[in-house]
């Protein structure tokens, strides 16, 4: 089985760059594995969509705000963002969309999707470094989202 | 272990990306703001860079538009090394530029805009999406859009250095020349592009013009604003996307001012209102009226309708051919129907396409002259290029080594910030009346949106992976009387 894990964010903007430095981490873990390919996406929308094709399961993750405790890490199936497919985005595409679209298409999307979400505290400030206690999260998260894929 | 929970899309939104509708005492329209998230620090995050590193920098502000951000910050680059580029590193530019405007373009007009043409602004929520529009041009036409759009954008890649931002953009020049290889592949994408572009407008004229409820929607006062235009022009006053003159045309269409982009502070100033972030442009030289039209308001527009309102043709032939047809249909130069924005946007993705051609037929495109070295000491400089959502100004103060002391960027949509407050507001003065709320307001305010395509959401990309719009309707003190959303509320 193939796994493509794309780590997707802004690397200015704060905790929205949490899913690349996690994403960066399991880069390292799975170094030496070449069933899996880690991805970082700072773009999304249909973008997501040319990262997906050809593999079997597509692992993403992202920031999110909720106003959980600052690295609370959530995950996500497809169908939970399903919803949003029906709202008339005014600008940009959603995954669920862009899969769905894929699908329709023909083409060769993954089988399974799962999504992880890092809770941010900000995503507003120009910056490069995560907030104190999102960044003292990444290598934690990196090592449960990894024993959770194999 | 993580936990599950369902995705509430409102909670990321709490004080910004938000609408807010206010009604009087007899439950009409007093006032309609609409609030966006500001990004902080921007200034203070790249004061003490090298100014090398803005044009690797500011594409990373936005996931939609980065080539424009990009090119913007290189062309100040070399107005503030005072270099000018050899002709093939701006052939080569250009070609970039092209390529991008056109996906950009393409990927509004297929999957974000047309729901409101394509499917019809009347069909039910579920189907006012990209996939509605799919089931209805057909799976062959998505495919199309598709491979187009991978074909195009290999050529941005290929110069560009990477997929999304690019990094080929240097002071003076670029970074690596064409191939015969490459020459070869860009001809044959850019021949397609034109194909393309043929094909799109026919396709609009098919599913759009020949239905009658559709033009008269068009061409209907519904959020037409008599504003000023803004757009760039070659010097045939031309429309431009890469360089120019930047041309602003009063409400009759004739021109109001003409200047070089060094000098945009002289003619634009940015007014302040304290219930958003977002800064609102005016015209100087006619001065803040408030949110409203005509020649005495100093509000002006920009993005695709703009700069053709702002121009005295299209640079290419077929490109020309629809620009006439759009004014025949629409009664004359300058439109003012904010929705013929979807149509100008394909006009606008034929020259493109057309530009492409043009550019590879240029031997000189396959120059080795590429880069012209800055030899003097950098001060301060201005770039500016029209993004596809508008003009977008890049504006640089660096001391004598080349770092940054001060950085401001106008961003497109905030230039159309006044024009999107008013079409909310035409909206809802529309539909309610006496505090009662109709169920189309949602419906009406998103296709607003979606004619100017905002870019307010587009820099963070935290989940839902998009920004729904919440609209609040409050009584004159302040209490929530409705709220609506897209998304469906449990």
């Amino acid at each position: 089985m193939k796994t493509v894990v794309v780590g997707v964010g802004s690397s200015v903007l704060t905790d929205d760059a949490v899913g690349l430095f996690v994403a960066r981490s399991l880069a390292e873990r799975f170094a030496s594995r070449d069933d899996v390919e880690v991805l970082e996406n700072e773009e999304a929308g249909f973008t997501l969509l040319e990262d997906a094709v050809g593999y079997d399961r597509m692992v993403v993750i992202d920031s999110i705000m909720t106003g959980a405790e600052p690295g609370t890490l959530f995950r996500f199936a497809l169908e939970d963002l399903e919803e949003t497919i029906h709202a008339g985005a005014p600008h940009g595409l959603n995954l669920a969309t862009v899969i769905e679209f894929g699908r329709r298409q023909g083409l060769a999307v993954p089988r399974e999707i799962v999504i992880y979400a890092v809770e941010a505290e900000d995503t507003l400030t120009l910056g490069e470094e995560l907030t104190p206690r999102v960044a003292s999260r990444v290598e934690p998260i990196a090592e449960e989202i990894a024993a959770e894929m194999f | 272990m993580s936990k599950r929970i369902t995705i509430d899309p409102i909670t990321r939104l709490e004080g910004h990306g938000k609408i807010e509708i206010f009604l009087d005492k007899n439950g009409d329209v007093a006032n309609a703001y609409f609030q966006v998230p500001e990004l902080r620090g921007f200034e203070k995050f790249s004061e003490g860079r090298m100014c090398e590193e803005m044009p690797r920098i500011t594409p990373k502000i936005c996931g939609v538009c980065p080539t424009a951000h990009h090119m913007a910050a290189t062309k100040a680059l070399d107005a503030l090394y005072h270099v000018t580029p050899p002709r093939t590193a701006i052939l080569i530019r250009e070609l970039i530029y092209n390529a991008f405007m056109f996906e950009d373009h393409a990927l509004h007009f297929y999957f974000l805009g047309g729901p409101d043409f394509v499917v019809g602004p009347d069909a039910p929520k579920a189907e006012r999406n990209v996939l509605g529009v799919i089931a209805k041009v057909g799976l062959e036409v998505g495919g199309r859009v598709i491979e187009m759009r991978r074909r195009v954008r290999n050529i941005i890649t290929s110069l560009g250095g990477r997929v999304i931002h690019p990094v080929c953009g240097l002071p003076g020049g670029v970074s690596r020349g064409l191939t015969e290889e490459m020459k070869e592949e860009f001809t044959a994408t850019a021949a397609e592009a034109v194909d393309f572009g043929k094909f799109s407008l026919d396709l609009f004229a098919k599913v759009v013009l020949e239905n009658k409820d559709y033009v008269d929607l068009i061409a209907g006062d519904i959020y037409k604003h008599k504003t000023y235009y803004m757009g760039l022009v070659d010097d045939e006053n031309r429309v431009n996307f890469y360089d120019g003159m930047i041309r602003v045309v009063d409400p009759d269409g004739n021109e109001f001012a003409k200047f070089a982009p060094a000098d945009y502070l002289d003619h634009i100033a940015e007014h302040v209102e304290p219930w958003s972030y977002i800064k609102f442009p005016y015209l100087k030289a006619v001065g803040w009226k408030g949110f409203t039209d005509g020649p005495e308001s100093g509000v002006y527009r920009v993005a695709p309708l703009a700069r053709l309102n702002a121009s005295d043709g299209m640079a290419t032939e077929t490109a020309q051919a629809a620009h006439d047809q759009l004014y025949e249909t629409l009664g004359g130069k300058p439109a003012h129907n904010t929705l013929a924005y979807h149509w100008a946007r394909l006009v606008e993705l034929t020259q493109a396409a057309e530009r492409l051609v043009e550019l590879m037929d240029d031997p000189e495109i396959m120059g080795d002259d590429i880069r012209t070295l800055p030899t003097e000491k950098p001060d301060e400089g201005v770039g500016v290029v029209e993004a596809p959502r508008g003009t977008l100004f890049h504006h640089y103060k660096t001391d004598e080594r080349g770092v940054i002391t001060q950085a401001n960027l106008v961003v497109a949509t905030v230039n159309n910030a006044p024009g999107i407050c008013m079409s909310i507001e035409g909206a809802a003065r529309g539909l309610i009346k006496g505090g009662k709320v109709n169920d189309g307001l949602l419906n009406m305010v998103e296709m607003a949106f979606r004619a100017y395509d905002p870019c307010f959401a587009c820099a963070t990309h935290s989940l839902p992976g998009q920004m729904p719009l919440v609209v609040e309707v409050k009584g004159p003190d302040g209490e929530v009387l409705e709220r609506l959303s897209q998304f469906v509320e449990d």
